[in-house]
């Protein structure tokens, strides 16, 4: 697998530095925009990320508390991230059937450092996320948005590498069947 | 991976928000409080829980405990018995004069019509209810029969031994008449005190006597703090009263209640908790007519289940000392030589024996004492 240098995947964690996991101020100055950029780039939108980062790290002051090596802080937090956005995903799907909650548009989304092209990959990309399912959206970010290993992204979705696979090969299909020029 | 995904991979890149220490610090802070206020609304979830939880408790454990009401028997002017199918009650008798009925076991509520000439009576054991007309409950367990009159009055024989009992009150006796320890000791018939009652009661049975108010009916005045022990207690769970008096603290100072907790100390197997509420019983109230019983009651735990036969014996004579006439005297007497043969005072023992003999020549306890004081036969 051949990923962009600059990304750091979720399972390097041994590349990671070293803090002392009950330290909170430490733990926060160092992943804070690590789990912000996960948390942003699986919901392709600003609105929710604040809460869902801040609320990463209140349920993981505890379990933080009970961990030993330093290098798990990163994945520990990872795997908060994903879950609560993962469950927000959900809930905003079914919020969705009602007419509740918007559709994506690239206003919802700030990027401030990326260039023209970008914000065009990007729109297309989360056009695409955005009409698919929760669990979908998730699985096909963190495979090629974040890099992460297959069996990592079934690790992390709580379901097996081939359900994995089916979930992100059907984003891979809307996703050509969209750009199909 | 495609080209197209690394293109996608490099924009989202992009994405990866900077913050400076000042928003991290602020972060920070807004992270700490909403776990504060995350784990106060757990601790409110498990208050609420634990709240609801006592609620459901307090609506259905008293109605589990209570178990079904007291099964009644009902007996019209005419005599006729209306009771239960399987009811643990058999008639023993039943002639124009008397109509006698017998409760196997357990509890019964007895409600009997005004009898026109005929005398109701209810055995239990070696107690029996006489009545002329009267509502009251029998209860049987292993050792004691409990009888409790909601209306009227009756007549409690129990051995040679008679109490009258009025509505409000209950009287507690041994089930058979009491076979003394002591080798060859004749059989002893129970006898019964009137604590409240102020009928003709005299202090003293051998063993677990007690004639308490029981809880009075509505509208009458002067009624005993309600306090769960006391009702454990006279249903005859000294267990559970032992617990509920370790919560509700130390009985009313007065005889009936010392001798109350003292019963329910030495029934549920602390003996040595029986020991204060008897000797405040012979400090405070030794003018009172169940002083030689709390004494006698003072001797049996010391010696029978404390092992402490020099202190019994004192208990013993003090016994015998407050009611000299009294019907525990002989039993006191006596019980005083083998408590003092026990300790291996055989002077007193042997003296305390010849005084016995003197006092109580007739008594079938006087070969045990003899042997107890190392008497020659006569």
């Amino acid at each position: 697998m051949s990923v962009p240098g600059r990304l750091i995947p979720l399972h390097q964690d041994a590349a990671e530095v070293e803090v002392d996991p009950a330290d909170l101020t430490a733990v926060v100055r160092a992943y804070r925009p690590y789990v912000a950029g996960v948390v942003k780039r699986m919901l392709g939108r600003d609105d929710e990320v604040d809460d869902i980062v801040q609320d990463t790290f209140v349920r993981a002051i505890d379990g933080l508390k009970r961990l030993e090596n330093p290098l798990r802080v990163k994945p520990y937090l990872a795997s908060t991230a994903v879950r609560l956005t993962l469950r927000r995903l959900r809930r905003r799907r079914l919020q969705r059937a009602f007419g509740l909650w918007e559709r994506w548009h690239p206003t919802l989304l700030s990027t401030p450092r990326a260039n023209g092209e970008h914000m065009a990959l990007l729109s297309d990309v989360y056009r695409v996320l955005d009409s698919r399912s929760a669990d979908e959206q998730v699985a096909w970010s963190l495979r090629y948005l974040e890099g992460e290993r297959l069996e990592r992204v079934a690790e992390l979705l709580g379901c097996s590498v081939s359900t994995a696979k089916r979930r992100i090969a059907a984003v891979d299909a809307a996703m050509e069947e969209a750009h199909r020029d | 991976m495609t080209e197209r995904h690394q293109r996608w991979a490099e924009a989202a890149r992009s994405l990866e928000p900077q913050y400076s220490t000042h928003e991290a610090t602020l972060f920070e802070a807004e992270v700490r409080r909403r776990y504060r206020q995350r784990g106060v609304r757990r601790r409110v979830a498990l208050s609420g829980v634990g709240v609801a939880a006592l609620v459901l408790v307090a609506l259905f454990v008293p109605s589990m405990s209570s178990g079904p009401g007291v099964p009644e028997v009902v007996i019209g002017e005419d005599a006729r018995v209306v009771m239960p199918i399987g009811a643990p009650v058999r008639t023993l008798r039943s002639e124009p004069g008397l109509l006698w009925l017998e409760l196997e076991r357990g509890a019964m509520h007895f409600r009997v019509a005004p009898q026109h000439g005929r005398l109701v009576r209810v055995s239990a054991g070696a107690v029996e209810v006489e009545v002329v007309g009267t509502a009251f409950t029998v209860t049987r367990e292993d050792q004691q029969v409990s009888v409790v009159v909601t209306e009227g009055r009756v007549r409690v024989r129990a051995g040679v031994r008679e109490t009258l009992l009025a509505a409000g009150e209950q009287g507690t006796f041994r089930v058979e008449a009491l076979v003394p320890e002591a080798v060859d000791a004749p059989v002893v018939p129970d006898e019964v005190t009137a604590e409240a009652s102020g009928d003709e009661g005299v202090p003293a049975m051998s063993e677990a006597p007690s004639v308490a108010p029981a809880p009075r009916p509505p509208g009458r005045k002067n009624v005993r703090r309600p306090a769960t022990w006391r009702a454990h207690a006279e249903q005859g769970d000294f267990q559970t009263a032992w617990s509920a008096l370790q919560r509700e603290g130390a009985p009313e100072d007065e005889p009936g209640d010392l001798l109350r907790a003292a019963d329910v100390a030495r029934l549920s197997g602390h003996p040595e908790a029986s020991l204060a509420p008897l000797r405040r019983v012979l400090s405070r109230f030794r003018g009172d007519p169940r002083a030689s019983l709390a004494a006698f009651t003072l001797g049996r735990v010391l010696l029978d289940d404390l092992g402490n036969p020099r202190e019994a014996a004192d208990a013993f004579l003090e016994a015998h000392a407050l009611a000299p006439k009294g019907p525990l005297a002989p039993d006191a007497l006596a019980r005083a030589v083998e408590a003092q043969a026990q300790a291996g005072d055989v002077a007193a023992a042997r003296g305390t024996a010849e005084r016995f003999i003197e006092e109580f020549p007739q008594s079938r306890r006087v070969d045990a004492v003899r042997q107890w004081g190392r008497l020659e036969a006569p």
